[in-house]
Order: C-alpha cells, then structure tokens, then sequence
C-alpha cells in the first residue's frame, strides 16, 4: 500500500501494471507501424516466407488457452475434485491467453477490422482459418459467460449470508442463487470443453491442408495440435499458479497437492507428445531436411532437451519434484513450446514447394517490430493477470474451504 | 445425465441454426461482391496496344515489319506501352536507338537456343552502332548474298562448308558472324533455288 | 428472482425478435444484389470462354520483355520482390545437379553464366529459360482456403483477387504451390496474375504474350478448337508444372526437360 508518510511512491502492484501496460502499447504502435509501412518492409516476410513470429505466437497463446480450459474441465465439468480448485483462474487464464493472442494475430493481418465483416458476409467455409476464427471467437464468448457465472458462485459463497447459519431466508435465497449459477458455469464450461478440442483441432488444420507445404501437410495436425493443448495448458496453469504463490509470498498449503498433480499430469502429457512429436516429424518426406537443416539445432536443443526431456526428468524423479522443481519444469515447457511453433511455422514455409531455391537466402531472425509486437502481447497477458489477480475473485482457498 | 442431454440437444440446435443463417442467408450474397470485383477489374485501363492498331497510321513500317525477322513478336516489344499514343498522337514513344535494346535480346547466352540469331556484341562490329547496318522492320543489310544451292540434306551443317571455304564455297566473313552455328544461318539467308 | 428471472426473459424474446427478422430482411437485400448481369464488361460474357496458356520454352530467350511489359500493364511496383510472372534460367550440371537463378525475376534479362559466381567451375549440361506465371489452377489452393472468399474462380477460368474484401491474412500467398502470389505492397493486399483480365474483356491478349518476341507464351480460348493454344494441344504433348500438387493447372509445358518443377 501506498506509504504516504513519505510522500507518494506508488504501490509495486501500480508499477508493474503500468510497465506492462506501456510495453503492451508499444506493441500496439508496432502493429500500426506495421500497417502504415506494409508488413514485408517491416517484418521479416517475403513472398516465400509470409507468416513468422507473430503467427506462431498466437498459435502458441490460442493453444495454451485451449489447453489450460482442458485442464480446468477435469474439475468444474468431470467433477474430479483433485483439480476444482483450479476452476476460476484457469478459465481466466484461458481468457486472457486469447486476448493476448488476438492481439498478436492482429498484427499479421494486413487488414485486421475487415476479417469482422467479410468473414461473417461472404464466409469461406472451405478454410480452415474460417472455422478457426469462428470457433475461437465463440471460444472466448463461452469463456466470458463461463467466467462470470464462476465469478458470481463464489461470490454467493464468499457472502456473509451464506455463512450464518441462523439467516435461514437468506441462506435459502443465496443456495436457491449459487445453484443456478453453478448449473450456467456448467453448461459453459460443457460448451468450453467441446471447444476447447474442436477450435485447436481446426488450428492445426490449418497448417495441415496445405499440400504445398511437405511438413504440414497431412490428417495428424489437428490432433497434434489437441495434444500441445494438453502440454501448453497444463504447463502454463502450473507455472502461473507456482508463480502467483510464490511472488505474492503467499502460503501454498493445500495448493501443494494441486501442483503435485498438475505436475504428474504433465509428465504424462509430455510423454505423449514426445511420440507426436516424432510421429510428426518422420512422417513428412523430407524429414532429415528439418533436423539436420538450419533449424534443427533449434529443434533439437529448445523443442525437444529442454522443452521435453528434461521436465520429464524434473518430473519424473520424486526429489526433483518439488514445488520450485514443478514450476522450473514448466517454464522450461512454456520455452519450449515457444520456440517449437516458431520453428514448426518457419520450417513448413521453407520446405514447401514454390520456394525452391529461395529458401537458403532467407533470414530466421524476426526484426524489431516484430519483436517489439511479441512483448507487447506478453506484456499484456501479464499486465491482464495481474488486474485479474488484484481485483477479480481468482483464490482457490475459498473453493476448498467452501467444501469442509 | 438429463443435463447433458439438454446441453447437447440446445448446442445441436444452435449450430444448425448458424449454419443454415450462414449459408442459405448470407453465403448466397458471395456471387454477387464476385461479380462486382470482376467488373471492376475488368474496366481497368490497359498500357500496351496491338500491332493491329499501329497499322491504321504506319502502315508502311508495319507492311515491311510483317515480313520481317521481328514479326513473332509485336511492335510494343521494342517501343513500349503505347496505348497512350493511340489515345493521343502528340504523346511520343521513345525508343532506345543506342544499341543497347537490341543486344537485350541478340547478344549471347549460353541459355539461349542455339537457333536464335546472336552476337558477341564486344566483337561484333563495336564501333558502329546497330542500326547503321540493320533494319529492325527488314530482313537485314540490303544485300545479303542468297543461297544459289538446294538445301536438301544440307540443313544445319552450313559451316561444314563454309567456314574454311571448302569446295569454292564463300567463306564466312569472321567479323561479322562471331559465335555464329550452323543452324542460325537461315535466320537471315535466304535460298534462290528450291 | 423471479422478476430476474422474467426480465431475463423478456430481454432474451426482444432480442430474438428483433435480430431474425433483421438478419433475414438484410439477408433477402444482399440476395437481391446478385441478380447481377453475368456480363462483365461491354460485350464480353464470361461465359463464352475458357482461357489457357502454353509456354513453349524452347523459343525463350530470357531478355524479359514480358517481366517488364506485366509490370507496366498491371501497375505493379519495380521491386524486385513483386511480380506477377517471372523468367526462372535452369543450369543442369553433368551430373544431374538442377541450379536455377531468376534475377529480379528476370526483368532486365540475364548476365551470362560466367559472370555469377555460383556457376563458376561446373559441368553444365543444359541450359534454359522457362518463363512462370499462375497457372490459373482448375483445383486451385489459394480459392479454397480463403476465410473471407476474396479470391475466387471465374466462369472463364481466371483466379482473381478482390482487393476491397482481402484481409492480408497471407495464408493464400502460403498454400500456392508454385509460388505467384506475393502482397502488393501498396494496396497491402494479396496480389498475382490475373492473365490481363481486363486484357481479355476488350478482346486482346495478356501483355506479357503480347511482347514476347519469339513467340514463346501463346494464349487462347481453350473453347475455341482453333485457337493457338487449342492448337498446340492437340499437336504436341504437354506437361504441367508440379502435377502432384494436384491443383489442374492451364499453363501447359511442350517439351519440359526433367528437373523442371
């Protein structure tokens, strides 16, 4: 809180929202830039290589949310108790992911406040991009309204009038309100989940009917892409949570079991992936052109050492297996999988067919902009969270207390 | 159980109804914004004209330029966009009379086929410039000597002959037939008998 | 609650009722739209043609005229990175290597072999011109995978790009398979050959067939049996570019040496 014995000095909380903020704005002037000076002339695209840094940022972002609202199923929808707890941050989480994947998007189109009317006007229901649009839009409707009617239970719940047994009337009313609410979130939360499958399944058929590009091209994208989900949400939920308790200084008591779940959920995951992962890639034609080419020591470095093997090392041995050892883990995941959309989307544009003989010219660095535009994204995730975390009803405590 | 039931059933019905208001309502307005951007590109002017409409005003140029090495292609190729000019006739079209546009096309490349007429342009005659000597409207400089033989079973091995001046037959003049073959003799000669 | 729960309600039947018929009314008014004369320009009608396009690249010279001619035609800026069609030169070594360079595609022709340091020291076997342009695909990638169906297929057989509904979401420019299509970098929309439609609705040919002079592009009316192209492909055999790709294209190859894609 502010000290106002010595004059204004404005609370860390305040800071860190405005640093954010402005780094979120500087992206933002990035991507007007870029819609002033033309994308080719400002970003690190050509007519071989058009999607770069910005598009696998937002397949990064649009996966982890469909991800963590995967996770977040198991408890509110399956009704698993180990993992309600995880109910409200997590569908926050997933909302706030989008946004700040939208916003990375908006920068790789040309002409961003077209795609409103024209894809609801004259729809291309042959594309992919179409129904990724669409479902993710309506993703982040039903995340919204999932959201608020969580939001509104644990208000009811958090209500003196709920924990004074002796208001009988009121008591009643506040059941009779935190039922329906909980019957709504349940019924979003059912629409989330089905979402939450079909919307990454059509990201990554975007990727997946392009016969031109050898490493895309194909029926398993869909459900590789299902399986980042998995890795990405639960990684990223269990960062997030091991972060908030640790930097907020805050006991992480009953919390622990939850991480320790998340934890074992995610070793299972990356398992998983791993054989996705060489799946994917063995079964494309030119296959030693990707792990021997330019990329490869990215690929074999950051997607699969330190985004794969080692968390599944931390994971797997129970002294490592701590919380510090959990949320390391996670990050390393959350690196990982960064770098492995961006080397998925380069590679695929390299290898396709029509830029033979252009591809050994072209740069993998992005420029500044956009750069600057992937912070900015970042910047606003965690400007988003922390408002959230301050001013929105995100704790796990009360759920759990709620259920003694 | 019943719950689900219920969500699902709602769900199904919700994207049946945004398919069919999608599809039939708005969809059907696609032909329409196609038709209208057909239209639009369809209307833009054009640059290049046609040797056809060259011919109303030149048609001596163009009678000769029929006839000539150079009729596969049009007269925009070496003059440029002309359609301006045939809209207003006081709008020149400059050409380049330096040389340089000719050996854009005849000087020589390995890539090119071994057919077309080409030039070494540093040893072909480099202190004159081309047109002093040739006529881009005519077959080339005035007399060329024709052929007075047949060219049954002759075709392509003219310097077998003529290189070195075998059997009285003319010698190839060097100097004006640098990196000359065989078979881009009849690009330019012409036979006299059949 | 009960007040909340009829005034949630109520709120929910005006909603519907005044969205539907909106959606409805204004979806009858587009649908009046399309009853559009099918012809595009005065006396053209779309319908009575089926254009295609050969390339004979043993006629091609590589001096770029058609480079330069499409660029001046359809006003697309001299940068190097934007052209509609383009002169690809192949140099297959003796031992079987396929190399290939198109120098600012090809516009102010080419330098000769000895000049470029990548082809200094090789055994070349052959070497030649083969001019590319979109192929006009019957099955064409870039059509289907459009979100917003900006580019799309006309009656006579052109893919063309509306400039006033592409979002610039690239993903056409990505799915091409022979690499035509590029970003204008002034309108910031997705550009690329369009065969001089507004060529062909006054009754000439493309610019770029226009200028060749050799005669190596031929353009026709694949309806017309007569027609050069018609012509060609009823004489020769023909190849096209990438048929694994299956996207059907129009532009057909006489004569294509292996190695060529």
């Amino acid at each position: 809180m502010a000290n106002k014995q010595m004059g204004f000095r404005p609370s860390a909380f305040l800071v860190w929202v405005a640093v954010l903020l402005a780094l979120a704005a500087l992206g933002g002037a990035a991507i007007l830039y870029g819609f002033w000076q033309g994308h080719e002339s400002v970003y690190n695209a050509s007519r071989w290589m058009p999607w770069g840094i910005l598009i696998s940022t937002y397949v990064f972002f649009a996966v982890s949310a469909s991800g963590m609202c995967l996770i977040s199923s198991l408890g509110h929808v399956f009704r698993i108790e180990r993992f309600e707890p995880l109910g409200r941050r997590a569908v926050f989480f997933a909302m706030i992911s989008l946004v700040a994947g939208f916003w990375a998007l908006a920068g790789d189109l040309e002409r961003p406040w077209r795609l409103a009317i024209w894809a609801v006007v004259t729809p291309g229901f042959s594309s992919a991009i179409w129904w990724m649009g669409v479902l993710y839009g309506l993703y982040l409707v039903v995340l919204i309204v999932e959201f608020f009617y969580l939001s509104r239970a644990e208000m009811v719940r958090r209500s003196p009038a709920s924990s004074n047994p002796s208001a009988t009337a009121s008591l009643d009313a506040a059941r009779q309100r935190l039922k329906r609410y909980k019957s709504f979130a349940w019924y979003a939360g059912i629409g989330g989940f089905a979402l939450a499958i079909f919307a990454p399944g059509t990201l990554g058929a975007v990727f997946g009917v392009v016969r031109a590009a050898d490493l895309w091209h194909g029926p398993l994208m869909p459900v590789y892409f299902v399986v980042s989900a998995l890795v990405s949400g639960t990684a990223l939920l269990t960062l997030a949570i091991v972060l908030t308790y640790r930097l907020g200084r805050k006991e992480m008591g009953s919390v622990k079991g939850l991480v320790q779940s998340l934890g074992k959920l995610l070793l299972a995951f990356l398992a998983v992936f791993l054989v996705f992962t060489a799946w994917r890639i063995l079964s494309t034609g030119n296959a030693a052109d990707f792990l021997l080419g330019r990329l490869g020591g990215n690929f074999w470095v950051f997607e699969i050492f330190m985004g794969i093997l080692v968390p599944m090392v931390i994971l797997l041995i129970p002294k490592t297996r701590t919380m510090l050892g959990i949320g390391l883990a996670s990050f390393m995941v959350m690196v990982g999988m960064f770098l492995a959309r961006y080397d998925f989307v380069v590679a695929g544009q390299l290898t396709s067919a029509g830029r033979e003989g252009q591809a050994a010219g072209l740069g993998l660095m992005p420029s500044l902009t956009e750069m600057l535009v992937v912070l900015g994204s970042f910047a606003l995730f965690a400007a988003l969270y922390l408002i959230g975390n301050r001013f929105l009803p995100l704790s796990e405590h009360t759920e759990a207390e709620s259920h003694r | 159980m019943k719950k689900l039931g219920i969500a699902l059933g709602v769900a199904a019905a919700l994207v049946l109804v945004f398919f069919v208001g999608i599809k039939v309502v708005l969809g059907s307005s696609i032909p329409a914004f196609q038709e209208k951007s057909s239209k639009r590109i369809a209307n833009l002017s054009i640059e290049y004209s046609e040797s056809s409409r060259c011919q109303a005003c030149h048609l001596d140029i163009y009678n000769d330029w029929l006839d000539s090495a150079h009729k596969n292609g049009d007269c925009d190729t070496c003059h440029g966009p002309s359609q301006a000019h045939v809209d207003n006739s006081a709008l020149i079209v400059a050409v380049d009379k330096s040389g340089e546009l000719c050996a854009l096309c005849h000087s020589r490349l390995e890539s090119r086929p071994s057919t077309f007429p080409q030039i070494i342009v540093e040893e072909h005659y480099s202190d004159k410039t081309c047109l002093e000597c040739h006529s881009p409207y005519g077959s080339l400089i005035a007399d060329l000597p024709l052929i007075p033989h047949t060219l049954q079973g002759r075709t392509n091995v003219c310097l077998s002959c003529h290189r070195a001046g075998l059997l009285g037959a003319p010698k190839v003049p060097a100097r004006d037939h640098v990196g000359f073959t065989s078979q881009m003799c009849l690009n330019c000669h012409v036979g006299s008998v059949p | 609650m009960k007040e909340e729960k009829i005034s949630r309600r109520h709120f929910l039947k005006s909603v519907t009722q005044g969205v539907i018929p909106l959606v409805i009314v204004s979806g009858g008014l587009i649908r009046l739209q399309s009853r559009i004369d099918g012809r595009v320009a005065e006396g053209y009608n779309p319908e009575e043609h089926y254009w295609g396009f050969a390339v004979d690249i043993r006629k091609c010279i590589g001096c770029g005229k058609c480079v330069l001619a499409c660029k001046l035609e359809n006003h697309v800026p001299m940068e190097p990175e934007s052209y509609r069609t383009w002169v690809d030169r192949y140099v297959i070594t003796k031992d079987g290597q396929v190399l290939k360079d198109s120098p600012d595609a090809g516009i102010a022709g080419f330098q000769p072999l000895s000049e470029d340091p990548k082809y200094q020291g090789l055994e070349i076997r052959n070497t030649f011109f083969v001019p590319k342009l979109c192929n006009q695909c019957e099955n064409p990638p870039c059509v289907s995978v459009c979100p917003v169906k900006a580019t799309y297929i006309t009656k006579d057989g052109i893919v063309l790009v509306d400039e006033t509904r592409c979002i610039g979401c690239k993903y056409c420019i990505v799915a091409c398979p022979y690499g035509v299509r590029y970003i204008h970098p002034e309108k910031k929309v997705a550009d690329k050959c369009t065969f001089c439609y507004h060529r062909l609705a006054k009754g000439l040919q493309p610019a770029c067939v226009q200028v060749c002079p050799t005669g190596a592009r031929i353009f026709g009316d694949l309806r017309d049996p007569e027609s050069p192209v018609s012509r060609l492909l009823r004489d020769e055999l023909v190849q096209v570019l990438k048929p694994e790709q299956r996207t059907k294209p129009k532009v057909y190859y006489p004569s294509l040496p292996e190695g060529v894609s």
